[in-house]
């Protein structure tokens, strides 16, 4: 292979594709049956702040026949270098080419990151197509929250996993090293793996359409899939593997730091959020085997920085005992606490008097009481009011506030309720008296554009057009008119380009590779995302990004993901949906069961 | 209390990460031990450490020293034994250590073995005949300002080798320090400019010793 220093010596951050890191682990590869490639489609500055895989490399790794290497994408500039002097894309660990591993693993963490994980394959001399790949052609396999719909690449995908991977991962494994020793062909391998719960093999299901391009039907074509592909939970949390050590990168990443993960799923329910519905039902770690993994991450990382991590840490039952634990812990060697995702209802300011003092966000989601409630997202204006003015005695002096736009039945009434709100906050710092308030008052309001996501209530929804977006964004962006609020707006073209990938269906496959083809790639990074060239693609493909965006679906049409049983069932969300539009709340696990289908699973808050 | 002076080796694996990133992977393998680490009062308290000088990305280096402060005795044998057990091979290697109370001494120049792999085939003969040259000006850019400088003004003494026609080998002793200080990769860009015939793949500098007032 060509001499790396000469690729490295012309790109930005070098660090980023040398490796050699502390905690990365090392194997004799003439010893190992199965190498896997463990894709994180974007930099390694954010594929390196994903616990997912921190997780899934230790699980891979404790297995004596499996060693598990990391691949990020690499910045345009070390591609250009990579195309000029033929270096396919490389594995971290060993630097061995992508084609020859037996398996090319990727997490699917969101949709913008679609074409990188084309454009990895190809960098990586990997032909794109099931279909094109051979028998010596490595398997390729996907999970993480976006395979919840992963029709959009099933045509590139050989099999996804669905839900939780720690326990199916090393499943398929098993079935893999004794597959190699019989000598038979893939496809024999993908039978016996699609007999496995959560396993998905697109190749096993048929799709036809309607003339007006919905699903006509989905039927498996193959006797060992399943009828619908249920995905995998973890239901004992204390005694499922979690790393204590971890890889310590050379250079600054994104989230350098422990991350302690302290409970998967979350009760609340909020009616837009795929993470509320998919990680279901909430499950537990007990405060004791958090202090035991913390020890040992501080002693074997030596980070001086840990953070808990989760969907709504507040929620955490044990919170106050691991916080006072680990404050122990990190207090004597100087380790900063972080607790982010902590709730505004019952924002605790006691608990960040304790920690260095992080920024203040809350996320109130909509302006007005009546879209908060039909978004489920039960937080009241008295809550806001009364935990900044809290905050604001305890000498905060700005806060960021986020919300969505474009959520089912909005009106120009609630955008201009965020601006409402946003003033009542700064009114609550003008309450405080002068002199036990510290100056320089800052609020920043940020609003992203709402996309409709698979296995929410909200996914038969129509999304917002992008006109309509931007009118929405000027609207508020002149009913705000006081000098301390400061609004930022999330791009409504990405968000277009997003919602097309999150409800697609198979027909997109020729639209990634046709985007492959024509260099688009890092779509999650603005200076890159170009959403004129995406639609001379679709031109191209003769397909109507519309369809997928901006359609409202009845609940009678099939969907693309409707083989898929995310944890949730579709009553429960057709129910939502319809309590959504009446402006009806729905209480939060463990109050009440609003019976989503995820006791199913047989564990977790549904039996407590 | 008094300070530990650390000498250590930037090695292969840490070549292309930058000072502060040194700095902060230095700290946390004196986490990974039972070290008496000091760190600095106020509001966010850091790990005292000062560094004789930073070694920029992309080079390597045989002798950094840093100063790190210690709120309790150390046993400097004990402490590069458990030092080097904690840390990745080849990245950050102690070699050896010193409680003292001395101020870190002072910088004039540094030498280095610079590694070229060149596109063409290239003898030292010609390396030679343009260091030979009485100017080699470049543009050297520092934070204030960007100004034109002799490259010569910097260099003290070299030899040149090479190896397998494209593999130079180029031993430097050039300012270093707070004074003045070249890069030796300016030097060698520099260079390129007035010797026709070198035009570097790539330029691995790796720093051999430092020279004291």
């Amino acid at each position: 292979m060509t001499d790396l220093n000469i690729l490295l010596n012309n790109v930005e951050h070098p660090g980023r594709y040398t490796g050699g890191e502390w905690g990365i682990v090392e194997k004799d590869t003439d010893k190992i049956d199965i190498r896997f490639a463990f894709c994180f489609p974007d930099t390694y500055e954010v594929g390196m702040s994903h616990l997912g895989m921190k997780i899934l490399y230790g699980v891979l790794n404790n297995r004596p026949d499996t060693y598990c290497e990391r691949v990020f994408a690499p910045w345009v500039d070390m591609e250009q270098q990579m195309r000029k002097h033929n270096v396919p894309l490389f594995s971290l660990e060993t630097k061995t080419p992508l084609n020859q591993f037996h398996f090319v693993g990727f997490t699917l963490q969101y949709e913008m990151s679609f074409t990188n994980v084309l454009n990895m394959l190809d960098l990586g001399n990997i032909p794109l197509t099931s279909k094109e790949r051979g028998e010596s052609d490595p398997i390729i396999c996907a999970g993480g929250p976006c395979a919840s719909n992963p029709e959009p690449l099933a045509d590139i995908v050989d099999f996804f996993m669905m839900g939780e991977g720690e326990e199916i991962i090393d499943e398929v494994m098993t079935v893999y090293a004794q597959w190699k020793k019989s000598g038979q062909k893939k496809i024999e391998f993908y039978r016996e793996i699609a007999k496995i719960d959560g396993i998905y093999v697109p190749m096993f299901y048929d799709v036809t359409y309607n003339s007006d391009g919905t699903i006509k039907s989905i039927e498996k074509n193959d006797e060992n899939a399943k009828d619908t592909i249920t995905k995998r939970v973890i239901l004992d949390m204390d005694n499922v593997y979690y790393p204590e050590n971890s890889i310590v990168p050379n250079i600054d990443i994104v989230h350098d730091r422990i991350m302690l993960e302290v409970f998967r799923g979350c009760t609340r329910g909020c009616r837009f959020c795929q993470a509320g519905m998919i990680y279901r039902p909430v499950r537990e770690k007990s405060p004791k085997r958090l202090l035991e993994t913390a020890q040992k991450l501080i002693e074997n990382t030596g980070y001086e920085e840990m953070s808990l991590t989760s969907l709504s840490t507040s929620d955490y039952k044990g919170l106050a005992e691991t916080f006072e634990g680990l404050l122990q812990m990190t207090k004597p060697k100087h380790i900063n606490l972080s607790l982010p995702s902590l709730r505004i209802d019952n924002f605790s300011l006691s608990i960040m008097e304790k920690i260095k003092k992080a920024g203040l966000t809350f996320a109130p989601e909509a302006g007005t009481q009546r879209l908060r409630d039909v978004i489920n997202k039960n937080i009241t204006e008295e809550d806001i009011t009364s935990s900044t003015y809290t905050a604001f005695m305890g000498g905060y002096n700005g806060v960021k506030l986020y919300f969505m736009m474009g959520l089912p039945t909005e009106t120009d009434e609630d955008i201009m309720g965020i601006s409402d709100l946003a003033s009542l906050v700064a009114d609550q710092y003008f309450k405080v008296p002068k002199e036990s308030r510290n100056k320089g008052l800052t609020i920043t309001v940020s609003t992203s554009c709402f996309v409709p996501k698979p296995h929410t209530p909200f996914q038969w929804e129509p999304m917002d057009s992008i006109e309509e977006l931007e009118r929405k964004q000027r609207i508020l962006q002149n009913s705000i008119n006081r000098r301390f609020i400061k609004y930022n707006w999330h791009d409504a073209d990405l968000s277009y380009m997003e919602a097309v990938f999150a409800r697609g269906d198979r027909k997109l496959n020729k639209v990634l590779i046709e985007a492959q083809k024509s260099g688009i790639k890092f779509d999650g990074w603005s200076e890159f995302f170009s959403l004129t060239k995406w639609k001379e693609i679709f031109e191209k493909c003769g397909i109507d990004p519309d369809f997928y965006v901006t359609r409202k679906r009845e609940y009678t049409e099939i969907l693309p993901w409707g083989h898929i049983n995310a944890g949730v069932s579709q009553e429960f969300l057709k129910r939502e949906n319809e309590k959504a539009k009446k402006g009806e709340t729905t209480a939060r696990c463990g109050e009440h069961c609003s019976g989503c289908g995820a006791n199913t699973f047989g564990g977790g808050v549904c039996y407590e | 209390m008094s300070k530990l002076r650390v000498t250590f080796k930037k090695g292969e694996n840490m070549r292309y990460t930058g000072h502060l990133d040194v700095l902060r992977t230095f700290s946390r393998v004196l986490r990974r031990f039972d070290f008496p680490l000091k760190y600095s009062e106020g509001f966010n308290p850091h790990p005292v450490m000062t560094f004789i000088l930073p070694t920029g990305v992309g080079v390597t280096s045989d002798c950094e020293i840093v100063d790190v402060g210690i709120t309790d005795n150390v046993n400097t044998e004990e402490f590069i034994k458990n030092f080097n057990s904690v840390s990745q091979k080849d990245s950050i290697v102690a070699v050896s250590a010193e409680i003292t109370d001395e101020p870190m001494p002072t910088i004039v120049k540094a030498n280095y073995v610079v590694k070229i792999l060149n596109e063409n085939k290239i003898t030292a003969e010609e390396i030679k005949k343009s260091i030979e040259l009485p100017e080699i000006l470049i543009e050297k850019k520092s934070k204030k300002q960007t100004k034109e400088v002799n490259l010569k003004d910097f260099l003290f003494d070299y030899s040149v080798e090479v190896i397998n026609e494209k593999e130079v080998f180029l031993n430097l002793t050039i300012s270093a320090g707070n004074t003045s200080n070249l890069k030796p990769a300016l030097f060698v860009e520099g260079l390129s400019k007035v010797c026709e015939n070198l035009k570097p793949l790539y330029v691995l500098p790796h720093r051999t010793r430092y020279i004291f007032e």
